[in-house]
């Protein structure tokens, strides 16, 4: 992979990538390490992509792996009181929306913001996780169906 | 909770405004590291490595290669490799000529389904580990190579079924002077039933074509005379032949006729409706 060609990945998706880690991390300085981690990965491994659009699922897909490697790491690391506060339950007060998202199983969160806020299609998320696009469908209505039940409220 | 709702959450966190040129500037600073500081124990894997190789080389092969697990490894997928050193890969250990090139198909996982992989997802996937020296014994120094490489099935034209349409990632890296790459396409052990290949052919992303390829009415795929290339055939095993999931793979990828609407997510379950954003 050429520098240009790195460069133009680093510029053209940094902000989705960092968007997209958030579904899975608590704060920003986390994502901006697991996004950083990802392009370090295009580096080294010197992937190579068809186009543009190859590239993004490759990137995103790296991206929500590594997320979920940090977030796996923090929770064996954690103590188990700690563990356990972490994830809203149905007593506490309503938690904010992205704390909301971040308790879903990855799977549902990750879905549910390739569809609400980079305003992809069933079947473009099908496309960009290697996943049908029944279980794309299946995982977007049942993870708003959570995040409605944990935020109290309706989910549009 | 609206779409907007949710935007505004999300853009609401701010991010350091200088990501961008921190990152780039790191990835030069990391370019320029010698190879010993970006990978401390490359050398001692190397040694385990030809170790390892020499004791596993068949005899027909020149040169001792790492093995598939090693190549995940080295990319960084260790679920992969655990595959690849388990029962359910397949060690090929095939060399052929490609233009200036030998090409050796080390191994294969037919399939394996990513949710061993990586939680959150359950795609079945396909790997294939390919080793490229050249014909000449110079070292090959960069991290990519001329050829092109894709899966192919007797039956199904070239240009229907291959690495585009079955979604494939290619990884690919240099040690020793020989290159390797770790090929990853959706699984198929669905065309079992039928001969499936890895082809390797001169060109970089060359998709296939009635230049390259031809294609007969009994469903044999063949080279075009006068094209280089290697067609592997893939041990697969015909048990896990699955025409139904065949034919649902086969008629996603049929072009849209021109004048057909965009597609709406037919597909989806009956319990999934569309969701304004």
């Amino acid at each position: 992979m050429t520098q240009d060609e790195l460069v133009w990945l680093v510029e053209t998706y940094s902000s989705t990538l960092l968007r997209v880690a958030l579904t899975r991390l608590p704060t920003a300085a986390d994502a901006e390490d697991v996004v950083q981690e990802v392009f370090l990965k295009v580096l080294d491994r010197a992937p190579r992509f068809r186009d543009g659009e190859h590239a993004k699922a490759w990137l995103i897909r790296a991206t929500l792996n590594q997320a979920s490697d940090l977030r796996r790491r923090r929770r064996d690391d954690a103590p188990l009181e700690e563990t356990a506060l972490s994830v809203p339950g149905p007593s506490e007060e309503r938690p904010d929306l992205l704390s909301a998202l971040r308790s879903l199983p990855p799977a549902y969160s990750s879905v549910i913001h390739l569809y609400y806020y980079e305003g992809y299609s069933i079947k473009e998320i099908a496309k960009l996780l290697a996943l049908p696009a029944a279980t794309v469908g299946t995982r977007l209505a049942r993870g708003r169906r959570r995040l409605g039940e944990l935020l109290k409220e309706e989910i549009l | 909770m609206t779409a907007k709702d949710y935007r505004d959450a999300v853009d609401a966190v701010s991010f350091r405004p200088d990501f961008v040129p921190h990152v780039l500037s790191l990835l030069e600073a990391h370019r320029k590291e010698p190879v010993s500081m970006k990978k401390p124990a490359l050398k001692t894997v190397l040694v385990a490595a030809a170790l390892i190789a020499a004791l596993a080389v068949t005899a027909s092969a020149a040169v001792y290669f790492l093995s598939p697990g090693q190549v995940a490894r080295e990319v960084g997928m260790d679920a992969l490799a655990q595959v690849f050193e388990g029962e359910d890969a397949v060690r090929v250990n095939q060399t052929e000529t490609v233009g200036d090139y030998q090409v050796t198909l080390l191994g294969m996982a037919p399939g394996v389904a990513l949710s061993q992989l990586d939680d959150g997802v359950n795609a079945q996937k396909t790997y294939a580990v390919l080793a490229y020296t050249r014909t000449d014994g110079t070292p090959i120094a960069e991290s990519g190579s001329d050829l092109t490489v894709t899966p192919l099935v007797e039956g199904y034209a070239p240009w229907q079924v291959n690495a585009w349409s079955l979604n494939s990632f290619l990884a690919s890296f240099t040690q020793g002077g020989t290159l390797y790459c770790l090929l990853e396409c959706d699984t198929v052990e669905p065309f079992a039933d039928h001969t499936v290949y890895l082809a390797v052919y001169p060109g970089t992303h060359s998709v296939p074509n009635t230049q390259i390829f031809s294609f007969s009415a009994d469903g044999a795929i063949a080279y075009q005379p006068g094209q280089e290339g290697v067609l592997f055939p893939l041990p697969l095993d015909p048990a896990k032949a699955d025409p139904a999931a065949v034919a649902a793979l086969t008629q996603e990828d049929a072009p849209p006729a021109s004048s057909a609407p965009e597609a709406d997510p037919a597909d989806v379950q009956a319990d999934v409706q569309l969701l304004p954003r």
